[in-house]
This record gives structure tokens, sequence and C-alpha cells, in this order.
């Protein structure tokens, strides 16, 4: 295991992919065998290891492929946030934090698939069809970054951008056994995600690895002028107050849930404990207002943010729109968003476009908004009297794909435990936890903020105790090569 | 506490227009009962003492930020975003121009 190994400033896990992916055939290698591997999970959208390859000047990530989740710009690549809305649309800029990976070596080599627009919690809700968990393809991935988390768990990258808007990048990474970082907000630039929630939306990384996941998030944190919203990232962690950190159990939080999941946070106090860290109880009061607060005020942003789509500029228009009598400009853009939006994105729309309406306003939005300032002052307050907190992802294990998981508004309500980290803006990280029945759970921290570093302390401390498994099927990057292997006399 | 009212065929047709949607009318009565079905649980938060207690509009808000007051052309700031670039992705367009419907 490679985890926590720094070598020559580079995480060591990294190095094995870029030494994958280097010389005249590595790129081709890759392309064969992830794709051959992506039949099975369809976590990519598009692949491409070979357009990317003429960076690598930087450092830290130099030649280490990674994949994109496709509501975050890279140019080049697609941009459809799973949407037929958006389907077949390029993007003609780089966002800030793509940029900054690849100013550090690192080269993106696809996209990957995501609910549309990141509106779901099981990446089922995509124009490209669902993604598929690695681990079992009858259990979804998670969502709404299943695609990232689906394809660092296969082993075709070493980690994946994904966005978290209410758990999005910690939920799937929980379902596929692996690690999801959700920075403080503002640590990294919003520049070229394509908005769903604003207030509460951050990039974040998926990665097989912590050390991986720590070396990305400290390429793209920090201030950027095209996002007004992002912010300087102290450069010094503050001195530790305490030579190992004290975590938190919010009290009552496992009402509720799966006892497999108990059975990862009960497994992980341990580890912590056999590590000499102190676990205590900590009160946070009531969780009751938190996921109703939550859906307020991300579908009326969202609400707000996908108006923008009118099918003017960019976008498909419909091609039947001749059959609504198409015409003038504004039944053009109906009908673009009346065929091009899901039905999921559709209820959200109109949900948050419900509570932005006059007379309304006051009963929802800006109740949910007081909501939000109790909610982040009994966090603040938590975090007073312990270092971190540990809390489940997700109430219960990855849940079966169709009609047989859970419906919509189950899934909606399964937030609570990863939308309060948006609500408050804290960062949090989803760590493997225990493999039970053949699935992966994870578990999740949660740090004041700026405290990423205490984050990737406890989980680099977890990892020298808990060798999170692989799925069966997994490849990282020897077997790739020797998988995406042509024939004799093929190549060259 | 006061409990949500039913979502009337009318309301949804007056907040679809809002959102600029047309919807089916399979879409109609799934979405009404979806709605409805969110709204009656937003109800949950009637019951929050909210008090006088300030809105959070964001987690973290940074002062206002300004850069410095010199030209940076969009070429200079998106290299990839030309104007060719852009028109590449409309639906319909004509030389130089996105083309849309009459709107006069």
């Amino acid at each position: 295991m490679l985890t926590g190994v720094i070598d020559n400033g580079r995480a060591a896990a990294t190095v094995a992919w870029s030494a994958a992916l280097a010389g005249e055939h590595g790129a081709q290698r890759w392309q064969r065998a992830a794709l051959a591997a992506d039949a099975a999970i369809n976590g990519f959208v598009e692949v491409d290891a070979a357009r990317d390859a003429a960076r690598g000047d930087g450092h830290t990530l130099a030649g280490v492929p990674f994949a994109v989740k496709d509501n975050i710009a890279v140019e080049g690549f697609s941009l459809s946030c799973g949407s037929a809305l958006l389907r077949g649309l390029t993007a003609p800029y780089t966002a800030t934090a793509v940029a900054r990976l690849q100013r550090a070596g690192a080269r993106v080599v696809g996209k990957t698939n995501l609910d549309e627009f990141g509106m779901g919690s099981s990446s089922e809700h995509s124009c490209f069809g669902a993604v598929r968990n690695p681990w079992n393809p009858a259990v979804v991935a998670g969502g709404s970054s299943g695609g990232s988390a689906a394809v660092v768990a296969a082993g075709l990258v070493p980690f994946a951008l994904g966005s978290d808007t209410g758990g999005s990048v910690r939920q799937p990474a929980s379902f596929c056994g692996v690690y999801g970082l959700k920075p403080t907000y503002g640590s990294v630039s919003r520049f070229g995600l394509v908005a769903y929630a604003s207030s509460l939306d951050v990039i974040g990384v998926t990665a097989a690895d912590v050390v991986a996941a720590r070396v990305a998030f400290e390429a793209m944190r920090g201030v950027d002028q095209l996002d007004q919203s992002s912010v300087d990232y102290p450069e010094q962690a503050p001195a530790p107050e305490r030579d190992r950190p004290v975590v938190g159990i919010p009290d009552g939080i496992l009402d509720g849930t799966d006892p497999a999941v108990r059975a990862a946070v009960h497994a992980t106090r341990e580890r912590l404990q056999d590590a000499g860290m102190r676990c205590v109880p900590v009160e946070l009061g009531s969780l009751d207002y938190v996921v109703p607060a939550y859906y307020v005020i991300a579908t009326a942003e969202a609400s707000a943010n996908l108006a923008r789509y009118d099918g003017v500029r960019y976008g498909v228009r419909d091609p039947d729109a001749a059959a609504y009598g198409a015409a003038d400009a504004e039944e053009m853009t109906i009908a673009a968003r009346s065929a091009g939006f899901g039905a999921e994105v559709k209820l959200r729309i109109l949900v948050g476009t419900y509570v932005l309406r006059s007379g309304f306003q006051e009963q929802y939005y800006q109740r949910a908004q007081r909501i939000r300032t109790l909610i982040r002052r009994s966090f603040e307050h938590a975090f007073g009297e312990v270092d971190l907190l540990l809390m489940p992802t997700f109430p219960v294990p990855p849940f079966a794909g169709g009609a047989a998981g859970l419906d919509a508004f189950q899934q909606k309500q399964g937030d609570l435990f990863t939308c309060t980290a948006n609500l408050t803006g804290h960062p949090a990280l989803a760590v493997p936890g225990i493999v039970d029945g053949g699935l992966p759970i994870g578990v999740q921290f949660m740090a004041p903020y700026f405290r990423e570093d205490l984050l990737f302390r406890v989980a680099e401390s977890l990892a020298e105790r808990y060798e999170a498994p692989r799925p069966p099927a997994y490849l990282g990057p020897h077997a790739l090569l020797a998988a995406g292997a042509a024939p004799a006399g093929e190549e060259g | 506490m006061e409990n949500q009212q039913a979502l009337s065929e009318a309301e949804l047709e007056v907040t679809a227009q809002m959102a600029r949607l047309r919807l089916s009318s399979a879409e109609r009565e799934q979405l009404r009962a979806g709605v409805q079905q969110i709204l009656s649980y937003f109800d949950i938060m009637s019951a929050a003492e909210v008090g006088d207690v300030e809105p959070t509009t964001h987690a973290l808000v940074p002062s206002n930020r300004l850069r410095p007051d010199a030209v940076v052309t969009s070429a200079e700031r998106w290299p990839g975003a030309s104007p060719e670039r852009l028109l590449e992705q409309a639906a319909e367009r004509e030389d130089d121009h996105f083309t849309v419907p009459n709107v006069l």
C-alpha cells in the first residue's frame, strides 16, 4: 500500500500512473483498456487520452491522468451536464480548478457521467444512461458524481473531479469505496463549473488514495479573480492545540440508520481509538430542518441558474419545435427546455420557481436561510469542543438501481448527513469504512473552515489501520498497461 | 403549524409558465404529485423557531473584490473562447450571428 508516501514531492500512488501513460503507446494502451473496462460501469461520457498530452511541465502531478465530471469545463472536451439539452456541447475554455491541475502536470483523459446538472443521488438521471457500481452492476454508484467515483474505484484513473452541492462527491465516493473530498466553500474556484446552486456548489475530488486527494486539492485551491466567491486559502494550518485530534460523534446521529452503516461508524471509531485519538459524544441539536432547508435553497437557486438555458446561443433546440408551432423566440425557448430537461430537473425547477413566487418567499426561501444560520451556529459551537466530527455519509448502504432502489424522495431525505456541510460551508471528507455483503460503506468527517489538513491527517492515520479493499475488477496502473497492450505488431 | 394546501393544476401551470416549461399531460400528473410531496415536506420548517435570526446567503462571504483597473481582453483571459469558437456552439447560425425565430 502506497498511502501516505510522498516521493520527492510527488504522491507515490500517482507516480505509477504517469509511468503507465508515458511513452509512445501509453495513451493508446490506457484508452483501449479504459474503454473496455468502462463498458461494465458506464462511468465515462467521453474518453481521449491523447488530447491533453502536450502539457505536463509541472512537477507534483507530472503526467498523472485524471477524469473530470461532465459539468466542469475542459477546453475541447464535452460539457453535456448529462442533459439532452447540452448534448454535443464542447467547452470553449477550461475551469480554473482543471487549469491548475494541468499546470501541476496532470492531464485530462476523459469526462465522467453524472445525474443531469448534478441533480440526483444515484447517477441514473443522465441522458447517457445510468452509471453502474464497480462492486456490483445491479447497485447504483451514488450521485451525482457517480461517474467520477466509479472510474476511480474501478482503477481507471487515480483521481477525478466532481462537484458537491449536497453530497454529490462524498456519497458516490462512499458507495464506491473511495475517498471523496468536499472542500471548504470558496476554497476551490467555481469558474468553469456549470452552476446548480451557487451558494452550495463546490468542486471536489474522488480518489483511490488519500494522498492523491490531498495533492490534487492543494494544486486546485486558492482565490481566483474569475470567481467572486473564491477565498484566500491560509497557507499555513494553525499550530495544533492538541497532539491528536479529538473526534466528536453527534448524539443520536445513528438513529434510524441501517445496521451496516452503524457498523461502518463503529469500526472507524475503533480504528481512531487504536490510533490514540479520543472520540467523544457531541451535542448538535436538531437536524430535523436540515433537508427541507437545503432543498428550498438548492431548488430556488437552481431555478434561477437554469433559466439561462434558452436554446439561443448553445444547446439543442427541439427538433420537433415545429410541432409546437415555434413561431417566435419564446416558443423556441419553451420547446428547447421542455424537450431537453429530464424529469428530475423539471421537478426541481418547478419547486424552486414555486418557492420564489411572490407571496411565498418569507414562508420558504427566507425561512430556510434563517434555519441555515441556526445550523451553521450549531456546527460552529460543536467545533469549539472537538476538532472533527464523524458521521455516516448516507443512512443506508449502496442501493439497487431502478425501481428496486430508493425512490427520488427517499434519496433526497438521505442527503441529511452530507448536505449540512454545504449549508454551513465546512469541509468534509468521505473515507472508506467497511465492506459488507460485497458492497463498500464509507463514513464522513467534517472539519472547521480551511482545516482540510485535519481531514487528511485523520484519513491517512486510518489508512494505516485499514487497507480499503478494491472491487474484484479493479485494474490500476499496472494491470491497465497489460490489459491495454495490443497484440504483437499492432502498435508502432 | 400551517398546512400546505394541495397544489392545484392551475397553480402548477402558472409555475411552469414562469419556468418556461410546457408539460405533457403525463408529466403534469407526475410532477404535480412530486412538487406537492416536496412542498408538504417543506412545511416541517414552519415549526422552527427562527425569530429574527439573520439569514445566511453564503457560508463564507468574502468582501467585494476588485481587479486592477486595466484592460484585459477576453482573448487574453480565455484564449479558447474566440467568437468563432462560441458561434460554433449555436444550434443555428448565419454568418456571425445566432439565428432565432422572429422576435418582432
